[in-house]
Order: structure tokens, then C-alpha cells, then sequence
């Protein structure tokens, strides 16, 4: 494939090539000139099968929804109850996702803190354990264990409400995290137990089990660190999600928090947010399919992440099959990601508003992936907070208004048949019914087709039925 | 069950039920717990934040000690993975052997295991002192941060493997250092380090050909001028 431009003064057709196209020409002399893989923030360029692929039916004739500015719908749960530990009580079926201090700003992790307060949603630390502002700011906390530990500490573990065994992040799975020299501030290093300015590369195992029935030790561990009043949840990113789940289960888990390749991250190589895992919508499909297959589910909970980007996607989330999403990089941005503000800072960088992903550098404008104090202080954190809490009410508003106009008066009820696919490949990754027809592009759909045919055409040659085909 | 008992037999409760008489007795000032017939069982001792001594007559299984701060914990039998895993302070000694894992992640405390561990004992040490009287298995010291190891018989495949700080010391041979690992000049001070820690476990600190591990620091940043280093590592 091969784009035309016109022919150029020295009577050539110069062509751009598909596989040499610009942007690979400039990858490959920038890694000649780097001597390594290419490093960014923020998350995958690949346009991927997703929700934005499938379309919300509310009622018409056929059903009758409730008045939308009027009557109530809930959107409270509680998740982690599995095994009798204190549940999260989420208000709003989001939460905020691992984030850590070091990857983002003290201030981005306080106004995290103090929306999901306000919200009563739960947040979570990250990489490098937990900032003590962020546990004052927040009534409902997740405490991540991490491969690296850094930070660990098993008297924060036990000040949590929840605690977090990260297997994998979508934006990388397979892979530990990352944090350049330029952001382990000598703050951050101490917090680590690293030596300041160092290329922080996390380890992708954990240092004391290994495979998924070591697991179930780790989680008795836990448990036992925290007398079993709180939920273990294990986050995973997307990959063999059926076996992976069904793993997580057996060893143990309350919530299992599957994130899907759209998820974010601070720091990675870009071949790996390009090139691993699979789409958060897939991801759901097969966890909710795995559970059910259990008959876990709604006993072992389901968050969904990876680039959930407003409540119209967290609203099909729970039509799916989820209990609640989690935003990382929406949060963000809310703070004042991409923000159109010192535009000269941006440039600075060689980017622009708007399609800045260099949180990896540390030289974030709006001070929100940054450990510099003059960056930082950009972000003043009571504003801050008020602009994640508005935005974490505006998905609350988007998710009951889809529930009132699909007639349900809990958000938790939207179901699968309240939408139709816009697309085949949606159709196909969801079981979906296709728009214009009645055909979910399922393997199974295919086979019952063909079986109802032949079964048509025996009864009219004066056969039998011949059997459905069992999914 | 009574909360401040002294003795505890593990065959007659769960594991919750130890634990929970274990920081009730820590928490009340009850200075010791013997627990009988433990059985191999994990997690035993877990986060117990203040200072008690915990006796186990018999092996121990994974994760015993773990997340501890402040406890002095002795096991007279061979202990399972993780032993101490996340060591805050305080003290675990084995009279036995030590599974893979052991001590992985200690922050600070004194780990001593008398006879040999498996793969990546010490792993991701960020403090505290760990002395093996016996042989590591491979990966042992990987991505350590701080702290310091004492290997007094031979380390296995890739010991050091990453590290970021800390030091290792090994006193039988070497099978191979992990990347980045190097070999560094041992001094006076610590030859008297050495002979202070296995004086300490009752070990004799002769015979011993030390060997001084530490950091090359080469994968502390990224550079192009020592792609050898860097492609061994990734």
C-alpha cells in the first residue's frame, strides 16, 4: 500500500512507503542514535476493538424507561466479600487505579486522595508504596504488592482497605514498571530505597512466589498480615484471561482487576504498549465468561480498566459483565493532563497539548508526573480535586442516564442485550447482535446457523430435527 | 482459645487462631511463645509488630516471620520459602535449612539460617544483615538494594544478578556472578564485620576464602558505550 503525491521537479513519483513510511524511518534512525528501545507514557497508539464499537438500545415502544432527570437509579456496591474480610463501598461503581507516588506528583496523588473521598470511591498507591498524604486523603485506600516492593511497608499494609497483588498492568504485561533517572528525586529514591537518579527498572516477578498456587500462599500471607478484615484483590493484565482468571480465583482472590492494553502507564518502551496484551473489551468478554463458567460470579468481583474513558464506556463495561471500572489515564487528564497551558513547556519537549505522552521524562507542565518543585506547584491540589470530582460525577450521570433510558433503575443491571454492535469484529469479540440484524458473529452463531438450515431442509425432505449445536 | 497463652500447640488451631494468640500475647508484653508441632505450616508469625520471643519446635512453611517488626522468632527445624519475607526489625534464626526466597525483601532485622537456602535468597534485600552458614542457590541477591548478605559455603548460578546497592559476601566458591555483579577489594573493616556476624551465630570465622560482592553500578543508567553489560541484563 503506497500513498501519491504528485510528481516532484526532478520528474520522479515520490511515493510513501507502507512499511517505510515516515514514522518508521524516524524510529529506526532515533533507536540508531539512542542505541536502545524508544521510551514514552501514556499508553498504546493502536486504534483497538472497543466499546466505542457498540451502541447503547434504550427503550421504545417495546419498553419503558424511567424518567431521566427524575427517577432514582443506584450506583452503589460493594466489592471484596468473598471470603468475610470488610468490603469496599463504592458509591459509584469507579475506582481509581495503581498510580504511584514517583510516577505522579505528591499534589496529583492528594487530589486523587480527595475526590475518591468525596465520591466514596476507593483509590489506590503504586509503585513505591504510600505517600502519607494520600492515606490522609483517602477514606477508602488500596495498598498495592507489587513485584519490586518498593516501599512495602506492612504497617501501611495494615491502615489499608484493601490490598492489591499486581501480577501485570495492560499497558505491559509481562513486564515490570519503569521509572527513569530523571524523576527518582532524591525524595523519591529514599521512599524506593534506590540511589537518586537512577533508571528504576522494576522487576516483572515477584521476589517470594512464583506460579499461581504459590499465590494462594502469598494471599493467605496477606490475609494473615491483616488479620482478614480486608479484601485481596489481584490485578492482571490482559492476556490468557480465561485461565488467568480462573487461576486467580482458586488461589484465592475477592476482586480480580483485569486491565486491558489500552491501560496506562507512566513509563514503558512503546513496542511493548503496541504489541502486548489484548483490548480491554475482549479481556471483559473473557472474564465474565471464565467466572460465570465458575459460578463465581458476583462472588468474586470484576473491576475492568484500561482505557475506560468517560461513563458511556463504563456504562457498557457493566452492561458486560463488570462490577465497577477503574480509570488511571482519565483521571489524569481531568487533573489537567494535555492541558492547553505553558504551551512553551510542551514545545520545549517537541510536543504539544493534546498529544503529550511524555510523563516518562518528568518535565510534565501541569505538574502532575513530575517531582520537580516548580512543576508541582502548577498543580494546586483543592482545584485539582474539584476537577477529578466533577468529572468522576459526570460518568456517574452518563452511566445512570444510559440505565434510566435502557429502563433500569440500577446501573448494574444493563445487560449484554441492551446494545447492539456497530461493528462485526464487535459482534464477534462481544456475542453482541450485529445493528440490522439478529446475528451475533459468534463461532457458535455460525455453527447454529448452518445446523438450522440443514434441520429446515431435513424437515422439508420429511426428516427429523437434526440437534442444536451446544455452545 | 487463650489469647496470652505461652505454650501453643498448632495441631489444635487454625492458622488464624495461632497468629491471633501470638499478637495478642506480643501486644499484652508476654515476653515468649513456644508452639509445638507447627507441622511445616505457612504462614506462621506473621506481622507481628511488637517485640516477643516466638519458639518453634519443628519445621516451619512459608512465609514464617514474615512482614515481622520487632519479634525474635527461632525455629528449631527447616523452614519453607519466604522465611521473613519484608522483615521490618527484629530477628528469625533457623537451626536448619532455609527454602528459596529466604529473607526476600528484609527493610532491616538480622536473618540467620545455619544450614543451606535455595534460589534467590536475599532477593530484593532493601536492609538489614542475612547469614546463611551453608550454600545459596542461584539468583541469590538479585536487584538488591540494600543491606548485607554472608554466604559462608558456595553461592549457585547469577549471585548479584542486578543489584543496586548492598553487599555480598560469599566464603566457598563462586559458580557465577550475575550481571553487573562485581568482585571488590575486601578491608580490615570488613574482616571485622565477617568475624562479628558469625561470632554473633556461633560460627567459627576461620577458614573461609571471602569474597567482597558488589555493584559494577553499570546498569544504573542506560549507555550506549556499554552494550555488553546491557545486553546480558535485558
Amino acid at each position: 500500500m503506497s500513498e501519491f503525491i504528485p510528481r516532484g521537479d526532478d520528474g520522479h513519483v515520490h511515493q510513501k512507503l507502507w512499511v517505510w513510511s515516515p514514522e518508521t524511518i524516524d524510529d529506526i534512525q532515533t533507536k540508531a542514535e539512542l542505541g536502545r528501545y524508544t521510551n514514552r507514557g501514556l499508553g498504546t497508539t493502536r486504534r483497538t476493538p472497543h466499546f466505542e464499537d457498540l451502541t447503547f438500545v434504550p427503550c421504545t415502544l417495546s419498553r419503558v424507561p424511567l424518567e431521566g432527570y427524575r427517577e432514582s437509579c443506584n450506583t452503589a456496591i460493594e466489592i471484596g466479600a468473598r471470603h468475610g474480610a470488610k468490603p469496599i463501598r463504592l458509591k459509584t461503581p469507579i475506582t481509581i487505579a495503581g498510580m504511584s507516588y514517583g510516577a505522579l506528583s505528591r499534589n496529583a496523588k492528594q487530589a486523587l486522595g480527595m475526590a475518591a473521598t468525596r465520591m466514596g470511591i476507593s483509590t489506590t498507591t503504586g509503585d513505591g508504596g504510600m505517600l502519607d498524604l494520600e492515606r490522609e486523603a483517602s477514606d477508602q485506600l488500596v495498598y498495592q504488592v507489587l513485584p519490586s516492593r518498593y516501599g512495602f511497608n506492612p504497617h501501611h499494609l495494615r491502615m489499608a482497605n484493601a490490598a492489591e497483588v499486581v501480577i501485570g498492568q495492560g499497558a505491559k504485561p509481562g513486564t515490570g514498571g519503569l521509572l527513569l533517572g530523571a524523576k527518582v528525586s532524591p525524595i523519591i529514591a529514599e521512599a524506593r530505597t534506590l540511589p537518586a537518579g537512577v533508571d528504576q527498572r522494576s522487576p516483572c516477578r515477584h521476589p517470594d512466589f512464583v506460579g499461581p498456587d504459590d499465590l494462594q500462599i502469598k494471599i493467605e500471607e496477606l490475609r494473615e498480615a491483616t488479620d482478614g478484615q480486608i479484601p485481596i484483590y489481584v490485578k492482571v493484565g490482559a492476556c490468557r484471561v480465561a485461565d488467568d482468571v480462573k487461576l486467580a480465583c482458586k488461589a484465592g482472590a475477592d476482586v480480580i482487576v483485569m486491565d486491558g492494553m489500552e491501560g496506562g502507564t507512566g513509563a514503558s518502551p512503546d513496542s511493548l504498549m503496541d504489541h502486548t496484551g489484548i483490548p480491554t473489551m475482549a479481556a471483559l468478554v473473557e472474564a465474565v465468561a471464565s467466572l460465570r463458567e465458575m459460578k463465581l460470579e458476583g462472588v468474586v468481583n470484576l473491576i475492568i480498566s484500561g482505557g475506560i474513558r468517560n461513563g458511556v464506556d463504563a456504562a457498557k463495561c457493566l452492561a458486560l459483565g463488570a462490577d465497577a471500572v477503574s480509570i488511571g489515564t482519565a483521571a489524569m487528564i481531568a487533573l489537567g493532563c494535555n492541558k492547553p497551558v505553558y504551551i512553551e513547556d510542551y514545545e520545549r519537549m517537541g510536543t504539544e497539548p493534546g498529544c503529550c505522552h511524555h510523563c516518562h521524562t518528568g518535565l510534565c507542565p501541569v505538574g502532575i508526573t513530575t517531582q520537580d518543585e516548580d512543576l508541582i506547584a502548577r498543580l494546586p491540589v483543592p482545584e485539582a480535586a474539584d476537577h477529578i470530582e466533577g468529572f468522576l460525577n459526570s460518568m456517574t450521570q452518563e452511566m445512570q442516564m444510559f440505565a434510566r433510558a435502557c429502563g433500569k433503575n440500577d446501573v448494574h443491571d444493563l445487560e449484554p442485550e441492551d446494545m447492539r454492535a456497530m461493528t462485526i469484529e464487535a459482534s464477534a469479540i462481544t456475542g453482541i447482535p450485529l445493528v440490522g440484524t439478529n446475528f451475533a458473529f459468534r463461532p457458535e452463531s455460525f455453527a447454529n446457523a448452518v445446523m438450522q438450515a440443514m434441520s429446515e431442509q431435513s424437515t422439508l425432505n420429511g426428516h427429523s430435527q437434526t440437534p442444536k449445536v451446544s455452545h | 482459645m487463650a489469647t496470652l497463652m505461652s505454650e501453643i500447640d498448632c495441631s489444635k488451631h487454625t492458622t488464624r487462631e495461632i497468629n491471633q494468640a501470638i499478637k495478642h500475647a506480643a501486644a499484652d508484653g508476654v515476653p515468649e511463645v513456644r508452639l509445638t508441632n507447627p507441622a511445616a505450616r505457612h504462614c506462621l508469625a506473621v506481622a507481628v509488630m511488637h517485640p516477643i520471643r516466638i519458639v518453634f519446635d519443628g519445621p516451619v512453611g512459608w512465609y514464617c516471620g514474615g512482614m515481622c517488626d520487632g519479634a525474635e522468632i527461632v525455629i528449631t527445624g527447616n523452614c519453607g520459602w519466604s522465611l521473613g519475607e519484608n522483615l521490618m526489625s527484629g530477628a528469625i534464626t533457623v537451626h536448619g535449612n532455609g527454602g528459596s526466597s529466604a529473607a526476600a525483601t528484609t527493610r532491616g532485622g538480622r536473618v540467620f539460617i545455619s544450614g543451606d537456602t535455595g534460589a534467590r535468597t536475599g532477593i530484593s534485600m532493601k536492609g538489614g544483615t542475612l547469614v546463611v552458614g551453608g550454600s545459596v542457590g542461584y539468583m541469590s541477591g538479585f536487584m538488591m538494594q540494600r543491606g548485607t548478605m554472608i554466604v559462608c559455603g558456595d553461592a549457585g548460578d547469577g549471585i548479584g544478578d542486578s543489584m543496586y546497592e548492598g553487599t555480598v559476601y560469599v566464603g566457598g566458591s563462586i559458580h557465577s556472578l550475575g550481571a553487573d555483579c562485581v568482585e571488590a577489594e575486601l578491608t580490615a573493616d570488613d574482616r571485622a564485620l565477617l568475624e562479628r556476624e558469625l561470632t554473633a551465630n556461633d560460627l567459627d570465622s576461620g577458614g573461609y576464602d571471602w569474597k567482597k560482592l558488589v555493584s559494577g553500578r553499570k546498569l544504573w543508567n542506560f549507555s550506549k558505550h556499554e552494550y555488553d553489560a546491557w545486553r546480558a541484563a535485558l
